[in-house]
């Protein structure tokens, strides 16, 4: 499937791009991470998406200056990012490698980091500690994070890619293998972030951690771009595509029975012993305005209804060749 | 979005390369992270094991052996045993990771994102792995020369030669730290590759009376001690003997200043000129390299 970049806030022409990639490609050998990906990413949350091995990382890595392009140019703050040191005091990465200097400290880390950056002992121990309370570290600062839970070892990557107030920041993966609770926190930490007027670029193929923080999405599959635009205008792309309504009852044979005569519903599967059952129509607006009087009709109590289609699973689904 | 954006916000920004003294703090601090790192971790333990290894065989040998000549153990650790196996040991050891174990470790990321340019950042941490190699290798020596000589007279002349010793070890380590610095670049199997350049470069070519021992790092160290320090003892038949030159493989019968061999300010020069070059490269090869690190769908 080609690129289908939508109008959108993401990308609009007239406002000079935080991070532009030119037709890039990027190749490990004979391997392809990101093949002729051109992609424009405005100010504001952007969330990444794709499947394990769509390029998110190869695309991030490109971003900060890690890996140099095979073909293109990738600018960010309309400079090029390979070998460009002084680019990397407006930058700052999450990485999503679970990798610390597990002797140190927080408070030790952050402060290094922060030194490493330029700045003299005293200011990297307050930029260290200002990062530090904004990722609400400050209580376990002078732990050694060795002895850290997960949600704060992600809270400390997310902190050394602050403790130097970079512009944009970028953040691989950064909820991955968080309980509910710290990504919950995490979620609320990037979207304070970004109403501090940070540019955040973030990627996940956890869709609806994506969905909770941001509306403008890049989806990338096998190294190409999807899709880009806001979940909405994906997800009109997908008209040609039957939705999957979910729907559970006592018994749901009989309302399957009436919803078969509906000229839009395409197919009805039975699950769980007629306790639900799953309908693909091409026409959900109409669907849903049937369904009450439909329900009122069979004397079927309808006790849950949701649609499959109301997260961006349903764009992969759909978007994504399988 | 809430917060107010610039207009242009690329243009807002202009990323200017850090102040000199901002990139002398970065350094430094990168200096003393690396020293830092080095104090940690099991290769400590095992380095400090080897270092005091030749201190504890000469109390071995002078407790097993009392009339055991001084200056015979001297030759035989401070000058056979460390130079040739604990010194390319400590350099490899240290030198040979420099980046390749904060890569392992997927550490490297925060240092690649910080605005130290790679060839700067590769410079600064060989240098902190070249401190900790030569602060070891001094211990050592120091070590040896006293428990070869504690007690017994002439301790001035004792304390002279170790100083000399120690000054030799440190050049000599120094320059094995900066090539496999450089070998750390060239291969992933840098260990056992600096394994078989110890055993058949510095341990086999060395030790061969020919020319091809001008390509090693021992054979400019050995002409060093030999020109800085006597090695004459005393032979079985009240002759003297040169037990540095009948080891060595130096031709004095012949040649008796080994004026045909460099001299001592040009073996200062091969190994520090041979270790800035090896520097220049590694830090050429580390400005266009990509360090990849294994994300979890990679491994």
């Amino acid at each position: 499937m080609c690129a289908q970049a939508v109008d959108s806030d993401v990308g609009p022409a007239e406002i000079k791009p935080i991070v532009a990639f030119h037709d890039v490609s990027k190749w490990y050998g004979n391997v392809i991470g990101l093949n002729k990906l051109s992609v424009r990413i405005s100010p504001g949350i952007t969330g990444l998406l794709g499947p394990n091995g769509a390029g998110k990382s190869t695309l991030l890595q490109l971003a900060t200056g890690q890996l140099f392009p095979s073909k293109g140019t990738v600018e960010v703050l309309g400079q090029r990012t390979w070998n460009n040191p002084a680019l990397n005091r407006s930058i700052g990465l999450c990485p999503e490698q679970d990798a610390l200097y597990e002797w140190m400290t927080g408070a030790d880390f952050l402060a290094t980091c922060a030194r490493l950056g330029g700045m003299g002992r005293t200011q990297a121990r307050h930029a260290g500690e200002r990062a530090l309370e904004t990722v609400g570290l400050t209580r376990q600062k002078d732990r050694i994070v060795a002895g850290y839970s997960k949600g704060m070892r992600q809270r400390t990557k997310l902190a050394q890619a602050l403790v130097h107030d970079p512009q944009v920041l970028f953040l691989d993966e950064p909820m991955t293998g968080t309980d509910p609770v710290a990504r919950h926190d995490l979620m609320d930490i990037i979207q304070r972030l970004a109403a501090d007027g940070k540019t955040i670029i973030f990627s996940s193929h956890v869709l609806h951690e994506v969905e909770a923080i941001t509306s403008n999405i890049i989806l990338l599959n096998r190294g190409r771009l999807l899709a880009q635009g806001h979940i909405r205008q994906i997800r009109d792309l997908m008209d040609q595509h039957p939705h999957r309504i979910v729907l559970v009852c006592n018994n749901c044979r009989v309302l399957g029975a009436g919803l078969m005569q509906w000229p839009h519903v395409e197919s009805i599967h039975l699950h769980d012993r007629d306790q639900s059952l799953v309908v693909e129509t091409r026409q959900p607006d109409a669907f849903y305005a049937g369904l009450p009087q439909l329900a009122l009709q069979t004397k079927q109590e309808i006790t849950e209804m949701y649609s499959e289609d109301d997260n961006l699973e349903a764009v992969f689904r759909y978007l994504v060749p399988t | 979005m809430t917060s107010s954006i610039p207009e242009n916000p690329a243009s807002a920004v202009a990323a200017t390369p850090l102040p000199r003294c901002n990139v002398l703090q970065s350094a430094w601090a990168l200096y003393t992270f690396t020293l830092r790192q080095h104090r940690h971790g099991k290769r400590w333990l095992i380095m400090a094991g080897l270092v005091l290894l030749p201190a504890l065989l000469s109390i071995l040998a002078r407790a097993t052996d009392p009339g055991v000549s001084g200056r015979v153990l001297e030759f035989d650790l401070a000058f056979m045993f460390i130079p040739q196996g604990l010194l390319p040991l400590l350099a490899l050891v240290y030198a040979s990771g420099i980046l390749h174990d904060e890569q392992e470790q997927q550490t490297i990321t925060y240092l690649l994102l910080r605005p130290v340019s790679r060839p700067l950042l590769y410079v600064v941490k060989l240098l902190a792995a070249m401190t900790a190699a030569v602060v070891l290798a001094l211990v050592s020596t120091t070590l040896t020369y006293a428990a070869i000589y504690t007690g017994q007279i002439h301790l001035a002349d004792a304390a002279m030669r170790c100083l000399q010793a120690c000054l030799i070890d440190g050049l000599a380590v120094a320059t094995y730290c900066c090539f496999f610095g450089l070998l750390g670049l060239l291969t992933r199997r840098v260990l056992v590759a600096g394994i078989i350049y110890i055993a058949l470069v510095e341990g086999l070519l060395a030790n061969l009376p020919f020319a091809i021992r001008l390509i090693t790092v021992i054979y400019y160290t050995r002409l060093i001690a030999y020109r800085a320090l006597p090695f004459v003892v005393p032979g079985a038949f009240g002759n003297t003997h040169n037990i540095a030159a009948d080891a060595w493989h130096f031709h004095i019968s012949g040649d008796p200043t080994l004026a045909h061999d460099p001299h001592t300010w040009m073996c200062v020069t091969v190994l520090l000129g041979g270790g800035a070059l090896c520097t220049a490269a590694a830090a050429l090869l580390c400005r266009n390299r990509e360090f990849y690190v294994k994300t979890p769908d990679k491994a």
